[in-house]
């Protein structure tokens, strides 16, 4: 077949129509090639990872958050204990940002745009640390794992739900002046009281903390506190003696022998009521004689001092002459 | 046998027949491609029959598709707050579906239909028969050209539907949406890129947007070439072949696209 | 599927045959005496032009020929035309005369028995080879066939262009030639298309392309139906000056009769399925079978 020597406008219009697809390719590579650095070297980099999670070998790599690269291959590593180095995935990234991916660079899994793609974006390194290089490992920082913080945010929003709803009545019960709560914020005499109480206990406590007070005292002496417990243990004695029917007080407790003596006194205790109030015989002079009064005073104020030392000794006193308890 | 089966057995194999002689009849044109003597003449008038006189409608399906799209999408995305990613969405519905499948079911309309009605004349006037008797395989002379010229032109088509598709989509962004042109093509880009290269630089995009048209003007040429070689029984047979050439490659388009489309899902990677 | 393409008769066609019981009867008997001038001046004079020519060598041969498509058209059909010979197949509308025609073309493959093309069998062959034989063979189709998408000067010129290394001087000389041989202007039809010409102005191109390529066989299918009385006799002229001046081998389907006896050296007459009578048209006219006087339409009784 000869080739025509004439170019018809048919052909001319086959061609034009041909060149502009071939123009909207060119324009679209062109602009491709602006979005995704398709025309700049490419370094590659490795990185383990415990799980894919929906990445693909051609998927995108992000270098903050910039298209830097795509992934080159995902494989699986033989199986062994390091279940954090499942897979190895190899990234072809724009050779201008080799500065920016340093050792202490981080790739990570995260979900973009809006079908929810999954690209690895890795973080810029800070200048203390040196740039990587073709076929180095870059560091895994773990992402998150989404299902696991859903669920454990769904049992915090629960609570969360409860505690506001207990706040929410709580407070309303508290704004209408309900409860201590209530009162305390709508009465202003409790207000008041409470004022003078804490001045008065604040006057208390300032007293209290006076180092030579009882008080005081008794907040930093021990000698008090082992006293006490000596008391105490004593006590404790005591009243075992006491439940022991054997001894004095035991008997006085379930004997009723003692009981009809005093009836009787009584009884004798009322005719010696009479014969008193008649001012006669002793008692009688006792009551209405101002002598005997003053010395039955005196008596008495000598026998106060002799009680005195026997509470501070009693022993001097009660050794070997009072029996009261558990004499054996 | 009974009656019933033995016409189901002529039926089953009727069908077969006709499977095989589309099979033959395509690999024969294939062929042919590479075979002398090339008819050249031919093909570039096959090629401003299919290409150049389908440019008007392919031009307006195609800026209205990307309208309507943009519209759809901005009514969808607004309730996300997600207007931005209108680009996104008429880029990627444009390319890797609507352009191609679009343009090859005009093109079926268009040229299928001429092609299988003057193949189908030809046949009934005993032009077929006059070119085999003038020494000319008619496969190489009428199927071959018309096969290579849909080869082509479907996927420059496709090309110029996406684009002026996207267009559209850019028009009504900034009309409706009010989103500025620069962002609408950045993230028509952004889409492109995000969906992958093949072999670094092919976009996977475009792999699909152009594996299609090419597989579908095979389709629609071969389809339209059958039907109008086969045509019998005069001019009422033209009208027949024509008719079942727009339904078959119709249908036929829209088939083969689920399966090229799962297939290249599953060759590419998508990011 | 070109393989063996299946062609249908457009019914126009059928309609048109203008020889049929019915024509017959309209013929007048002026034509019919015209009819037997012409068998008794030109026949001895191409017999004897034939036999003179003619070799032993046959050029075109069908051995027990069958063929059928849902049912059977022909049947055990034999027939040979020897170098130089014109040949007319006769015989009513749907006997299968294109048929033949297309057997001989190997557009068409029989069920059973074997087509020769000088002395080669065709029928085996594969579709590129029977591209080649068919170039031996010009064609003249019943509606003509002129590719319809081209002019008339690239439809006759079409089979130069596809096998012939000439170029377009030699070509455009070639094709203005053929178009002067089949009493057209070419100055006045080389730029127009099929659709625009007559009927009778389109026969003739297709005749001119046919016999553009120059080859040893021309097929004719109804060359003259549909046309004037006047065309159909430039025609016929022109049969018989191709097969008189190159020595063509022809085989002409025709009804039309007067046409028939004047140009052809043997005839073949198809009637159910087979070939009843084949001789020559001295034989035909002369013949005592019932069938073949009505063919006729009597005239010689
Ligand atoms: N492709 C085909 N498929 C089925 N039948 C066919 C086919 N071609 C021809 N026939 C049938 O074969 C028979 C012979 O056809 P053919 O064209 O040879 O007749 P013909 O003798 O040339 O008739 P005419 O004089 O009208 O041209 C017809 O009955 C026709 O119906
Ligand atoms: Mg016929």
């Amino acid at each position: 077949m000869k080739r025509p020597s004439f170019i018809t406008w048919e052909q001319l219009k086959v061609g034009l129509l041909i060149a502009a697809a071939l123009a909207v390719i060119g324009i679209a590579i062109y602009r491709l090639g602006q979005a995704a650095n398709l025309f700049s070297r490419r370094y590659e980099l490795l990185a383990y990872l415990p799980n894919a999670s929906g990445l693909q070998a051609g998927g995108v790599v992000y270098v903050a958050g910039q298209y830097a690269g795509t992934i080159k291959s995902i494989d699986f590593l033989p199986v062994d204990n390091d279940t954090l180095r499942n897979l190895r995935v190899r990234l072809a990234i724009d050779h201008a940002l080799q500065d920016q991916v340093r050792s202490d660079s981080k790739a990570k899994v995260r979900t973009l745009g809006l079908l929810g793609d999954k690209v690895i974006d890795i973080s810029i390194g800070t200048p203390r640390y040196s740039a990587l290089r073709d076929g180095d490992t870059i560091a895994v920082a773990p992402s998150l794992d989404y299902e696991a913080v859903l669920a454990q945010a769904a049992g915090a929003v629960n609570d969360m739900v409860d505690l506001t709803h207990d706040l929410r009545q709580i407070t309303s019960s508290v704004v209408e002046g309900k409860g201590t709560m209530g009162q305390l914020l709508t009465n202003r005499a409790l207000y008041d009281q409470f004022v003078g109480t804490m001045s008065r206990a604040n006057a208390m406590l300032a007293r209290v903390e006076n180092p030579n007070g009882t008080f005081a005292r008794l907040l930093d002496d021990p000698t008090l506190y082992n006293r006490f417990v000596s008391v105490v243990t004593s006590a404790d004695s005591l009243v075992i003696a006491l439940n022991d029917k054997n001894g004095t007080i035991g008997k006085l407790l379930r004997d009723d022998t003692l009981y009809t003596h005093i009836v009787g006194m009584a009884i004798a205790g009322d005719s010696l009521m009479k014969t008193l109030s008649n001012g006669q015989g002793f008692a009688g002079r006792l009551l209405n004689d101002p002598a005997l009064y003053d010395r039955i005073n005196k008596l008495t104020t000598d026998l106060g001092a002799i009680l005195e030392d026997v509470r501070k000794d009693p022993r001097r006193y009660t050794r070997g002459v009072i029996c009261v308890f558990r004499c054996k | 046998m009974p009656a019933f089966l033995t016409r189901l057995n002529d039926a089953a194999k009727s069908k077969i027949l006709t499977l095989q002689e589309y099979f033959v009849l395509a690999g024969k044109a294939l062929r042919f491609i590479v075979a002398r003597p090339f008819y050249g003449q031919d093909v570039v008038q096959q090629m401003d029959e299919i290409g150049v006189k389908s440019l008007g409608i392919v031009l307006l399906t195609g800026l209205f598709t990307g309208m309507v799209l943009a519209l759809q999408s901005s009514v969808q995305l607004k309730t996300f707050g997600a207007s931005m990613y209108i680009g996104n969405l008429v880029s990627a519905s444009m390319i890797r579906e609507l352009g191609p499948v679009l343009a090859g079911l005009m093109v079926a309309g268009r040229v299928g239909s001429g092609i299988a009605a003057q193949l189908g004349s030809m046949r009934v006037t005993e032009q077929i028969d006059a070119l085999n008797t003038l020494g000319t395989d008619p496969i190489k002379k009428l199927v071959t050209p018309r096969l290579l010229a849909a080869l082509i032109m479907l996927p420059v088509l496709t090309i110029i539907n996406d684009f002026v598709g996207i267009i559209g989509g850019n028009i009504i962004a900034s009309l409706v949406v009010g989103l500025p042109s620069a962002q609408y093509w950045r993230t028509v880009w952004v889409q492109i890129a995000s969906d992958g290269f093949a072999l670094r630089y092919i976009p996977n995009d475009f792999i699909q947007g152009l594996t299609k048209p090419i597989v579908f003007g095979g389709l629609i040429a071969i389809t339209a070439c059958y039907f109008g070689l086969g045509t019998t029984g005069g001019t009422e047979g033209v009208g027949q072949s024509t008719t079942r050439t727009v339904v078959t490659s119709s249908i036929l388009i829209l088939i083969v696209d689920y399966f090229i489309t799962q297939l290249l899902l599953s060759v590419l990677t998508y990011g | 599927m070109a393989d063996r393409p299946r062609v249908s008769e457009p019914d126009h066609d059928r309609r048109s045959g203008d020889v049929g019981p019915a024509a017959d009867e309209r013929k007048s008997a002026a034509v019919r005496h015209a009819i037997r001038s012409e068998l008794a001046v030109d026949a001895p004079k191409d017999d004897a032009h034939a036999a003179k020519r003619a070799s032993e060598t046959s050029i075109v041969e069908l051995q027990h020929v069958s063929l059928a498509f849902d049912v059977p058209i022909i049947e055990d059909i034999s027939l040979i035309t020897r170098e130089g010979e014109t040949m007319a197949i006769v015989g009513e509308s749907g006997t299968g005369k294109s048929t033949i025609l297309k057997l001989v073309l190997r557009l068409l493959v029989p069920d059973r028995g074997r087509v020769l093309i000088e002395g080669e069998d065709i029928t085996p062959l594969s579709f590129e080879e029977a591209l080649a034989v068919r170039q031996k063979m010009g064609m003249v189709f019943q509606g003509a066939a002129l590719f319809d998408s081209m002019s008339v000067f690239e439809n006759v010129a079409y089979p130069l262009r596809e096998h012939t290394d000439m170029n377009d001087d030699e070509i455009e000389q070639r094709v203005r030639e053929k178009l002067q041989f089949v009493d057209l202007d070419p100055d006045r039809v080389i730029d127009q298309f099929p659709a625009e010409l007559s009927g009778g102005m389109r026969k003739r191109v297709g005749i001119a392309r046919g016999m553009a390529n120059n080859p040893r066989i021309m097929l004719y299918d109804e060359p003259t139906s549909g046309l004037d009385p006047l065309t159909t006799g430039t025609i016929t002229r022109l049969i018989m000056k191709l097969q008189r001046e190159l020595g063509v081998t022809s085989l002409v389907v025709s009804h039309d009769i007067r046409a028939v006896f004047r140009m052809a050296s043997k005839v073949a007459l198809l009637h159910d399925r087979r070939i009843t009578f084949f001789g020559t048209p001295e034989e035909m006219a002369g013949s005592e079978d019932q069938y073949i006087q009505d063919f006729l339409g009597g005239f010689t009784t």
